[in-house]
């Protein structure tokens, strides 16, 4: 009995071994691979999708890939939906690369790990560029940086990849704008030749025929090889922080057009995806379609994407709040402690030194907490000549959140 | 303008066998995508791309076009005949087409459709052709500051379209406005009434709740009555002369045809507006310059023509900016860019200069296309209306069928079908007890530009963007033309009250 069970715990290890490259191809003979889209029909995801889907049916040993779009949320149900799908190797899919932001800023709806998921190749590089309107008013990215007044950007709607891209590079090169949100497809395009607007940051590709047709120039790009003869925003960088944040929006833009599948592929079908992938993207048929359809192609396969991704998602707990409070819709705030020097209009007003500057902030009554010696109190309570920890809005009205004095 | 150019690129046009042929095949292809709820001229370009990778660009563009501009001719037939929108903008064509095939008049409102959206399609490549000089201006005049009077205009509408209770006609309205919100804010980044649902940071899906509220009810209605769609007694006595009577309406009604052509084409000129804004536009237009608005709802044939005008014309205003800025005139047009350049055509000013035969060729193929597209509909006309006389239980399940299938054909989203239900539910509601529908899209579709366009304008210029010279225009047109609404009724009851 005892021998017996012995044997067959045996056999059964032996046939657990793991599986060999040859099974993988018997896996994927005959069957359908389903590749997700996760935009909707037309569009640069949905060429890229279907012109790949159609040479990967060429160099893998399956009989069909379909295209399935699987749009909504901005690619964040079509990620979803490849996370959870089946890691047979059968799903696999392609969703905007900024979803690297959603997973930083921990957004809602998110149900997807990429640090998790099988990665297995991309097909593009696309470096964020910022373009000026011809008449804009500046002839090059030093004019702009250099403008007094806050310059009007046109972004895509709240939330979306461009519009981070946008306020990262803002606060990273400390860039006087006030980002304009809503903006989607090509109505930015629009806004800058009605003169609303200065000027947008999108990715280079998206921007070529703006610029081709005359309507404006690239003023920054942020990555790529530095062959394409822009200015580079690294160059303008002034600390770690600008770096660390920068090098997140490079690595994206290298990252361009990912397919990846669900966590948990077995390895030796990962490793078939992966080399059918590149096969597929060096295949001479695919790029003369490339070409015809106009859509560069600078494919990696998945093992440099993970390591890229990575990267991307290991950010310092420094940068990460950085981020958030850059997403924020609110004003970043500033805390100091200082004596309050004038109180006006029976507390409304109060004003104070920070730093080597004299503050005038508003008290809200309803929005600003007061404490006096730990307990709450009201503005009217504030005393001129008080040591007060006060934190304020650091624009606008400077409007401060909590004043805690100490008597 | 070198008048030769006109000439040899419609002779080239008509003497090209492969042209011609393509063009053909488009109609058939077109009026599939048009005819079956919810699939649209855009699917249609998407799923023909492949079959016109290769080809010469030249016929790529004719044939992708032929089949995208005949798509709301074809739509229109199931909104008269079923209460059913073929796609979005041919929802307003159900509010008189649909009455008028239920009274039996059903070729009457398909003969009026097909040569309205005839006119309407010659009309808008007429209107291209002329507007090519001053197309740059025209375009550039118009901001988040001219957008978001013009979405107030339209919501304007609903007085108009309340047919009598004007407090109804709001109150449906503004429940499509706060369905409107539902969705991620562009602004905030702010995921709005999504109950946690992800399915619905997109918003409520435009085509589900025109179906919903159109298609859902008139079915269920249909199947509480029993019979037909037609309660008309005489199916007998029918065919091509009541088809031929609805295009001497037409002809009759030149006025509002022609106007109704080249709002259209305005509408379709602006980006961003999009197709559902112009077919609604041009139904108010008809109910607000009719003597007898009254008949609105009920069957009025000017509420056919109006709208199918508006339904063709602005594709050929739609090709100006895609053309020519490279920027699409509406969602079809996105794919439609896509398509060009995947056949080697760049749009861009550039274009005018160096292929000015090519544009002349995409201006006759849209008057050609829908001429034959008129045509060959008009052929199957007779047979088609004979549906509406087909027993309900036959008819309601099939209705019901491509009422889903256009649903979750929107967005993939099987969501949809309860948002279908749901809605469809409420639509009975009103229907039941007599309040009026149109109002809702109008909220609905609306809602969402007036909103951003707001926000932006607001941000780019604050309150004073209202003072800007195109704005100052359109509110005093707005203004005027709810005065005008005003002034009717009053007439209206002053009238009444005289004849008592």
């Amino acid at each position: 009995m005892w021998k017996v069970a012995c044997a067959a715990a045996i056999v059964a290890g032996i046939t657990a071994a793991p599986a060999s490259a040859d099974e993988a191809e018997d896996f994927f003979k005959g069957k359908t691979l389903t590749y997700v889209v996760a935009t909707s029909p037309g569009g640069g995801y949905d060429t890229y999708g279907r012109l790949i889907a159609r040479y990967l049916e060429k160099h893998l040993p399956v009989s069909k890939v379909i295209v399935k779009n699987i749009p909504g949320a901005g690619h964040i149900v079509g990620a979803n939906t490849i996370y959870a799908a089946e890691p047979d190797g059968l799903t696999i899919g392609s969703f905007n690369t900024g979803l690297v932001y959603a997973q930083l800023l921990e957004l809602d709806g998110v149900q997807f790990d990429l640090h998790e998921m099988s990665w297995i190749g991309k097909a593009a590089s696309d470096t964020r560029s910022l373009v000026l309107g011809r008449d804009s008013g500046f002839v090059d990215f030093d004019a702009f940086a250099a403008a007094k007044e806050p310059v009007k950007l046109a972004s895509p709607g709240v939330g979306s990849a461009a519009y981070n891209d946008t306020k990262i590079l803002a606060a990273a090169l400390n860039l006087n704008v006030e980002v304009i949100p809503g903006f989607d497809g090509t109505e930015g395009e629009m806004s800058i030749l009605r003169g609303e607007v200065a000027g947008q940051v999108g990715t280079t590709s998206s921007l070529r025929s703006f610029v081709a047709n005359g309507h404006g120039f690239y003023a920054l790009e942020i990555g790529g090889d530095g062959s394409s003869g822009m200015p580079q925003a690294a160059a303008y960088a002034k600390d770690d922080n600008a770096r660390a944040l920068l090098a997140l929006v490079e690595a994206q833009g290298t990252v361009g057009r990912l397919t990846a599948g669900p966590p948990g592929i077995p390895e030796n079908r990962l490793a078939l995806l992966r080399q059918a992938y590149v096969r597929a993207l060096a295949d001479p048929e695919l790029l003369a379609d490339a070409k015809k359809l106009d859509i560069p192609i600078a494919p990696a396969d998945g093992a440099q994407v993970a390591t890229l991704i990575e990267t991307a998602l290991t950010q310092s707990p420094e940068t990460t709040a950085l981020l958030k409070h850059i997403m924020a819709a609110k004003a970043p705030t500033v805390s100091v402690k200082t004596e309050l020097l004038t109180i006006e209009d029976g507390g409304k007003k109060v004003t104070f030194q920070s730093g080597s500057e004299t503050v005038t902030s508003n008290v809200s009554g309803s929005r600003t907490q007061v404490e006096i010696d730990g307990k709450a109190a009201e503005r009217k309570d504030l005393k001129a000549g008080m040591a007060c920890e006060i934190e304020y809005e650091s624009s606008g009205e400077f409007e401060s959140k909590i004043i805690r004095c100490g008597g | 303008m070198h008048l030769d150019v006109v000439f040899s690129s419609l002779r080239d046009l008509i003497t090209s066998p492969m042209a011609l042929g393509l063009i053909l095949l488009a109609m058939p292809i077109g009026s599939f995508f048009g005819i079956m709820p919810g699939l649209g001229g855009k699917l249609g370009i998407v799923l023909l791309i492949p079959f016109v990778f290769g080809m010469d660009p030249t016929l790529g563009a004719v044939f992708l076009l032929a089949m995208h501009s005949i798509v709301h001719t074809g739509g229109a037939i199931p909104s008269i005949l079923f209460g059913v929108p073929g796609t979005g903008p041919d929802a307003a064509t159900i509010v008189d087409g649909y009455p008028m095939a239920q009274k039996g008049e059903g070729g009457r409102a398909l003969g009026a459709m097909l040569a309205a959206s005839g006119v309407g399609g010659v009309i808008g490549a007429l209107f291209l052709a002329l507007m090519l000089p001053v197309l740059e201006p025209v375009v550039l005049a118009f901001g988040p500051a001219e957008f978001f009077v013009l979405a107030i205009f339209g919501i304007t509408f609903i007085a108009t379209l309340s047919g009598r209770s004007l407090i109804k006609g709001l109150c449906v309205g503004l429940l499509g406005l706060m369905l409107a919100c539902v969705g991620m804010d562009p602004q905030t980044g702010v995921a709005r009434f999504t109950f946690g649902q992800l399915y619905l940071w997109d918003g409520v899906d435009v085509v589900t709740a025109v179906l919903a509220i159109f298609a859902v009810p008139e079915m269920i209605a249909l199947g509480v009555k029993g019979g037909a769609v037609s309660s008309a007694q005489t199916a007998a006595r029918y065919g091509f002369r009541d088809v031929l009577a609805g295009m001497v309406d037409v002809a009759r009604h030149w006025g509002l045809t022609i106007r109704t052509s080249i709002i259209g084409a305005v509408v379709g000129l602006i980006p961003g507006l999009g197709g559902d804004v112009a077919c609604w536009v041009c139904y108010g237009h008809a109910v607000q310059t009719s003597k007898t608005p009254e008949r609105f709802g009920h069957g009025a044939v000017e509420g056919v023509i109006a709208p199918e005008t508006a339904n063709n014309s602005k594709e050929g205003g739609a090709l100006l900016p895609t053309l020519f800025f490279g920027i699409p005139g509406s969602s079809g047009m996105t794919v439609m860019i896509g398509a060009l350049i995947m056949l080697g055509i760049q749009p861009g000013p550039a274009l005018m200069i160096e292929n000015l035969h090519l544009v002349w060729t995409l201006i006759w193929t849209l008057v050609i296309a829908n001429i034959l597209c008129v045509i060959l509909l008009l052929a199957c006309a007779p047979w088609f209306s004979r549906l509406t006389f087909m027993r309900g239980s036959l008819l309601i399940p099939f209705v019901f069928l491509m009422a889903m299938v256009g649903s979750y054909l929107s967005q993939f989203a099987w969501e949809n079908m309860i948002l279908l239900v749901g809605i469809g539910a409420l639509g009975y509601l009103l229907y039941k007890w007599k309040w009026p529908r149109p109002p809702f899209v109008i909220g609905l579709v609306l809602g969402p530009i007036a909103e951003d366009s707001l926000n932006k304008s607001l941000a780019l210029w604050g309150p004073a963007f209202l003072l800007r010279p195109l704005s100052l225009v359109m509110i005093v047109i707005t203004i005027g033309s709810v005065a005008f609404y005003f002034w009717r009724r009053r007439r209206a009851k002053v009238q009444v009250a005289y004849d008592h």
